[in-house]
């Protein structure tokens, strides 16, 4: 027993290759939970960065008390003051509580009988989170913002007046304090935003709130009851605490603040007192970000979770792959004892169990190594949240799991592998090869493909991001794989006709065409595999390119242009702007096409500069932009609509306003910028609109919005446009409508998937090299002889060649050909915006197919040359004394 | 045991094919024969008779295409695997050709032979007394590869007899050793069976032969002959060279040659001397480990020497000579197994670009060494003694000037060994110097000269 969990030491090569399966499964099951963990943890940071106030929870009544104790509705800021901290205690990841109180606007005077409006402020710690620039901030005065003192000439020291109704009350400034607005924003004054900023204003020329005249909560209470008044609005504040925080904590803190809210919603036991709901006075409301970043954080980590869901099972297939080879090289590298055990009649029960032994203890280690190499790996170059307890739980359990999955596919591949030993069980494994199992995926791929015309491409997760159906993923897979190995079969087939027609040939491909058909079995398994691989690598390629084409597509015809600014139709048209750049107006429903309730869409636009801003794909239409644009305008006649129609239906004549408007259909477009949805849009020269009644009210309409569209970077023209004199209030550009969650999630999954199949062929395409590089020490004496006989290194390594590049051509042209076909035919069910024109494209993306040509080439030159490098060196009389 | 009394193993009509990648082979062509208990049964035939498919069959390894296969009252070929396991781990035993194939490498003599008996279930074998018997009891503490040839062949015989089997089935057990280990098994086997055990033999040495009870010769997988034995006699001798004397084609002066194993430093070959003439053929003899092969390596230029100096012809032997001046048969034939046995010979003659005009010369050698029906098929199709023709003709293909063959008779039957010798011999009377290094001293008739090496000293010997 002992002899036996120690037999690996003897054989370095068979410990690496089991251990390294094993570190491989280990790292891929117990990276996952980690780099989630991780990965949630970092977008959570992210998301309260600078906002620990707000994710915290904010419980903020008007007209409490500033002193003394309840009177009729109206609580006492110290009576809620102590159920807030009490309910806070109970609450995870909360730091210490802080309390703010803001009053009425007054007005503030100096000596120079200016006044400007401000308003009384005092809140707990607020002294220690603001630029003195005069003064003190321990006084008994207040503290005035430096616009507010410089508009009323007082500085510290000095008495202002501070005037509410008829009232005034004399004050000493105790010091001068940079206004906040000049500042970067700080998590601490989060909660009173709306106060300093002017944050609920969409107008240009809006002006900000009145600025805060800061004083202690005594101080303000005093000035106040003297100025007529005894409450204020207060904020009660629960920051989340400094330090990291997680989803866990993130979901965790999210319920409770559902819970405290639900529970003084209905007037639970702790805040009886008072109500929080808008009807009620006084005024009470409890908020928290929380619940948003949480849910944020789970549909990100959800986008996350299926690519990496991915990665994981295809890193587990290599795994177990490699896994396999190791298990298979237990009985190939010790074949003397194989032989034996068959000769001698081992049970395959003990043998499984000598093999399972021998095993145990490097499978062990070797997965124990793996769960500290992917903690290590997430840390190092993972993302750099905290790791929640429960994923290093999970991860550990993953190990465990790993160590008797690893010890069972390992026993299985040797037990297949020394099966094979045996004469009678060589046969039935060969005649199981000889079936032809490719037919099975061909038929399940027919089946998926049914399913995903019937059922569609894409399901939805939990968390309502849409992605590709497994059945669509699995459609690809099994019809480049099923037809693949067809394929590859053919492949076998042709080299033997090389081979019968090669007796002539060079030396070169003389012996190329033999190696090739005489182990017909691991030719067409390679073939086969590398077809899989770089089928999958392309198609994925083909199925990317062609959703960010159409993804493309659609949001610039969403958008219009590359950027889209929103504008009041009074803002005059620049006199001059760096990029190209046009006005249009469109109208969702602007009326009915004439004799029909189908309802149609407007878009005016001016002819002379949309050409050269639009998004346009010649596809559109039949005729060419500029043709279109060149017959729109030039109607005089007031009555007839010259109009270029998008859509299929039949649009002689529209209402507008009321009227019935004739068109003269100058052209027609499959697709047209600013098409939104699938009814009619009719697209008219704005400058006929305006000259028409019924055009210009429509284009006043509130139906109607005014855009600029710019053509160019998009950085560049969203800062021209807020350059312009009268900015837009709204900016849109195409990376806005791309950048939604299901569409990336979308192109992510087929992302992965592209990079496994890269990764796939990389591996096939070395495991080839390693297949050739075995085989070549396995018969070095058969080819160091060769050398001998006068076969050139050369010619040697060019036989090689010729054999990797037939292998690795034909298995790339067939992988390309499938790939393409099943590219051709999924392409157009990735539907991911069925409402917005154009339908899906079909992109062939031609430079990874010129580029993974190259890799074929490269692969083989350098394949041929680390083979032969081997023969080239051996000392033949060194090899034949150790071989006997 | 009475020759009246029921065989312990026979079979009836017995066929097997093989599937290759070139097409099937027909192995065994409806054989049936009886092995009697206690005796030893020598199953000889050329090669590619179908021995070593006899001998697999009847261990239960393989499984028979058409006909009977009984041994202990199991029919084998309706039995199941389990019970075929069953039969090979208490009924019979399987020694390989190679010595070294029967042992588990990192094991202990004593610990294999403890774990034979362990897996019999029996304790009625005591190992050691098994060891003492076979005379390899001051080897039980040690690892298989610390054992010469013969010992690890006495030890699989030991292993067999710890297992308790009783019938002990060996594929041709002395073709790799010298004659003294041959003798030592030979005598390990013949003690054995008095014992009681059975023997089945293949093997096409006269040695073994002599000493069967029984012999069942096949050839082309079906029986030539059974019982009695078949004339066994010296290798008859071929005539002297037909050449006229000439210059010496291969010379050694003085040459020392020294390998480093482990720590230890292995002088292989001391102060050779020799030199061997063009038309002549000139045998190395020695046991294993002598330093034959040594000198074939010096001489094809595959090592260097340390001291001394080799001479082709009048010239110092160049780093690597080219395939038509010095062409090798190495111990490890070194064919290349996606070619066929057909394409192996033309290979040097397409590499040389002499193929047309060496056509019918390789026609010639198919047909001499008896190669012609198995030219399209695979090396790995074929039997270790074609495969080791083959790489003769592969030698011969382009009349070197020096041919170095290692063990040209170690997988040869006699009639094959005499195919092999007879080309020897016309490829010298063509003129080509061919140097033996053999340890069968029953080929030393056919050679012109003989240097007996023993610890790589070199002596000249008489034929």
């Amino acid at each position: 027993m002992k002899t036996r969990l120690a037999a690996l030491v003897g054989y370095p090569g068979l410990l690496a290759g089991v251990a390294l399966g094993c570190v491989l499964l280990t790292m891929v099951l117990a990276a996952f939970p980690l780099f989630i963990s991780a990965s949630a943890s970092e977008l959570v940071a992210g998301d309260i960065r600078g906002l620990r106030a707000g994710a915290g929870i904010e419980y903020r009544s008007t007209d409490v008390r500033l002193q003394g104790t309840r009177r009729g509705a109206f609580p006492a800021y110290t009576e809620i003051d102590g159920l807030f901290r009490d309910e806070m205690r109970g609450a995870p990841t909360l730091g210490d509580v802080y309390r703010g109180a803001i009053g009425e606007q007054l007005d503030v005077r100096g000596d120079a009988h200016h006044s400007v409006r401000g308003v009384m402020f005092s809140a707990q710690g607020a002294m220690d989170h603001i630029t003195l620039l005069e003064g003190s901030r321990n006084g008994d005065g207040v503290l005035l913002p430096d616009v507010l003192a410089h508009d009323i000439r007082a500085g510290a020291g000095d008495d202002v007046r501070l005037r509410l109704g008829g009232r005034t009350v004399t004050v000493a400034v105790d010091g001068v304090y940079r206004d906040l607005t000049s500042l970067p924003r700080s998590e601490y004054w989060y909660p009173w935003d709306e106060e300093i900023y002017p944050t609920r204003c969409i107008q240009f020329d809006c002006p900000p709130p009145p600025p805060l005249v800061l004083t202690s909560l005594s101080r303000m209470a005093s000035l106040s009851r003297r100025l007529g008044i005894d409450r204020a609005t207060f904020t009660w504040v629960a920051p989340v605490a400094d330090g990291d925080v997680t989803l866990s904590d993130a979901r965790a803190l999210a319920t409770f603040f559902d819970r405290f809210r639900s529970r003084i919603s209905r007037g639970g036991p702790l805040f009886t007192q008072f109500q929080c709901c808008d009807n009620w006075l006084p005024h009470a409301e409890v908020y928290s970000a929380m619940p948003g970043i949480a849910h944020v954080v789970d549909v990100r980590v959800s986008q996350i979770e299926s690519p990496a869901f991915l990665l994981r099972a295809a890193g587990v297939l290599v795994a177990l792959a490699v896994l396999v080879a190791a298990g298979v090289f237990l009985i190939a590298a010790r074949p003397v004892e194989a032989r034996l055990l068959v000769a001698r009649g081992a049970q395959p029960t003990r043998v499984a169990l000598g093999i399972a032994t021998e095993v145990l203890g490097p499978t062990a280690i070797a997965c124990v190594a793996g769960l500290l190499l992917s903690i290590a790996a997430v840390r190092l170059v993972g993302p750099g949240g905290r790791i929640e307890a429960s994923a290093v739980s999970a991860a550990v359990r993953a190990t465990v799991i790993a160590i008797p999955i690893a010890i069972a596919v390992l026993v299985a591949a040797a037990m297949v592998a020394f099966l094979r030993q045996s004469e009678h069980h060589r046969a039935r494994l060969y005649l199981i090869a000889r079936l032809p199992w490719e037919l099975v995926p061909v038929g399940v791929s027919l089946l998926a493909l049914r399913r995903v015309r019937s059922a569609g491409a894409f399901v939805e997760d939990p968390s309502g991001l849409q992605r590709p159906s497994m059945w669509l993923l699995g459609f690809s897979i099994l019809f480049i794989a099923g037809f693949g190995t067809l394929g590859a079969r053919c492949c076998v087939l042709g080299y033997r006709w090389w081979r019968s027609r090669s007796r002539n040939a060079s030396p070169a491909t003389y012996l190329a065409a033999r190696r090739l058909t005489a182990f017909p079995g691991p030719t067409f398994a390679l073939v086969a595999v590398v077809t899989l691989c770089l089928g999958i690598f392309v198609e994925s390629l083909l199925l990317v390119a062609s959703m960010r084409a159409t993804i493309d597509a659609k949001a610039r015809i969403f958008v219009g242009s590359d950027v889209a600014g929103w504008i009041d139709h009074r803002t005059p048209d620049p006199h001059s702007f760096p990029l190209p750049i046009t006005r249009v107006t469109r109208v969702r429903d602007a009326g009915t096409i004439a004799g029909t309730t189908q309802m149609y869409d407007l878009l005016a636009i001016d002819p002379s500069t949309f050409e050269r801003v639009a998004f346009w794909r010649s596809s559109f239409s039949a005729s060419s932009l500029d043709d279109l644009m060149s017959d729109l305008p030039g109607s005089s006649d007031r009555t007839l609509m010259h109009a270029v129609v998008v859509g299929n239906a039949d649009v002689p004549s529209v209402t507008m306003g009321g009227q019935v408007f004739p068109l003269d259909v100058v052209g027609r477009a499959d697709a047209f910028p600013a098409m939104t949805s699938d009814v009619p849009l009719v697209v008219v020269d704005r400058r006929w609109m305006a000259a028409n009644p019924e055009g210009e009210k429509l284009l006043l309409d509130t139906r109607a919005t005014e855009e600029f569209w710019v053509r160019g970077d998009a950085g560049a023209a969203r800062a021209a446009l807020r350059e312009l004199r009268f900015p837009p209030y709204l900016i849109l550009t195409a990376d806005h409508v791309k950048d939604i969650p299901s569409l990336a999630a979308m192109i992510e999954t087929f992302l992965v998937l592209d990079v496994l199949g890269a990764g796939a062929a990389l591996l096939a395409i070395a495991g080839t090299m390693m297949y050739l590089q075995a085989r070549q020490r396995a018969h070095v004496v058969s080819y160091a002889l060769s050398l001998r006989m006068g076969m050139t290194a050369r010619a040697q390594e060019g036989s090689l060649r010729r054999e990797l590049a037939v292998m690795l051509g034909a298995s790339f042209a067939i992988g390309a050909i499938l790939a393409v076909i099943s590219g051709v035919i999924v392409a157009p069910l990735i539907e991911p915006m069925p409402t917005v024109a154009p339908p899906p494209l079909l992109v062939v993306p031609w430079t990874p197919f010129v580029l993974g040509a190259a890799v074929v080439g490269v692969a083989t030159a350098a394949g041929a040359r680390f083979t032969t490098r081997r023969v080239r060196h051996v000392e033949l009389g060194e090899v034949m004394r150790v071989a006997e | 045991m009475l020759p009246s009394e029921p065989p312990i193993a026979y079979v009836r009509d017995l066929e097997k094919r093989y599937v290759t990648a070139t097409g099937a082979i027909r192995a065994l062509d409806g054989v049936s024969a009886d092995f009697r208990g206690g005796m030893i049964t020598a199953v000889a035939g050329p090669s590619g008779s179908g021995k070593s498919t006899m001998l697999r069959l009847l261990a239960g390894i393989d499984h028979p295409s058409a006909g009977e296969v009984v041994v202990d009252g199991l029919r084998l070929h309706r039995a199941r695997q389990r019970a075929l396991r069953r039969l090979r781990r208490e009924t019979v035993g399987y020694v390989f050709q190679r010595p070294s194939d029967n042992l588990f490498p990192t094991r202990t003599v004593g610990d294999q032979l403890l774990a034979a008996a362990r897996g019999a279930g029996s304790n009625t074998v005591d190992p050691r007394s098994v060891a003492e018997a076979l005379g390899i009891t001051d080897r039980l503490d040690h690892l298989p590869s610390a054992l010469s040839g013969g010992e690890q062949q006495r030890v699989a015989i030991a292993q067999m007899l710890c297992a308790g089997v009783r019938v002990v089935v060996a594929d041709e057990p002395t073709a790799q050793l010298d004659d003294a280990s041959s003798t030592s098994v030979l005598d390990a086997i013949v003690a054995l069976r008095d014992r009681g055990v059975t023997f089945v033999v293949a093997t096409h040495d006269d040695m073994v032969l002599t000493r069967a009870d029984d012999v069942l010769r096949l050839d082309h997988g079906a029986v030539a002959t059974t019982r009695g034995h078949p004339g066994v006699g010296p290798t008859p001798w071929l005539g002297v060279s037909s050449f006229e004397d000439g210059p010496a084609a291969l010379a050694f002066r003085d040459v020392d040659k020294t390998f480093r194993q482990g720590d230890e430093r292995i002088h292989a070959v001391r102060a050779a001397s020799f030199e061997l003439e063009a038309g002549r053929i000139g045998a190395l003899v020695g046991r294993s480990g002598s330093g034959k092969t040594t000198v074939l390596h010096l001489a094809a230029g595959w090592e260097r020497p340390d001291r001394g100096e080799i001479l082709l012809g009048s010239e110092t032997a160049a780093a690597l000579p080219a395939w038509g001046d010095v062409a090798v048969l190495p111990q490890k034939l070194g064919l290349l197994a996606e070619l066929t046995v057909r394409e192996n010979v033309e290979h040097p003659a397409r590499l040389a670009g002499l193929l047309d005009e060496r056509r019918e010369r390789i026609d010639e050698l198919l047909h001499e060494l008896a190669l012609d029906h198995l030219q399209s098929r695979l090396p790995s199709d074929t039997s270790v003694g074609e495969q080791q023709r083959a790489a003769l003709a592969r030698a011969l293909v382009l009349s070197p000037d020096v041919v170095l063959v290692d063990e040209p008779t170690t997988h040869q039957d006699r009639t094959s060994a005499r195919a092999v010798l007879e080309l020897l011999r016309r490829a010298a009377n063509e003129g080509t110097a061919c140097l033996v290094a053999t340890h069968d001293a029953s080929i030393l008739r056919a050679v012109d000269e003989v240097w007996q090496i023993d610890d790589g000293v070199l002596t000249k010997g008489s034929t």
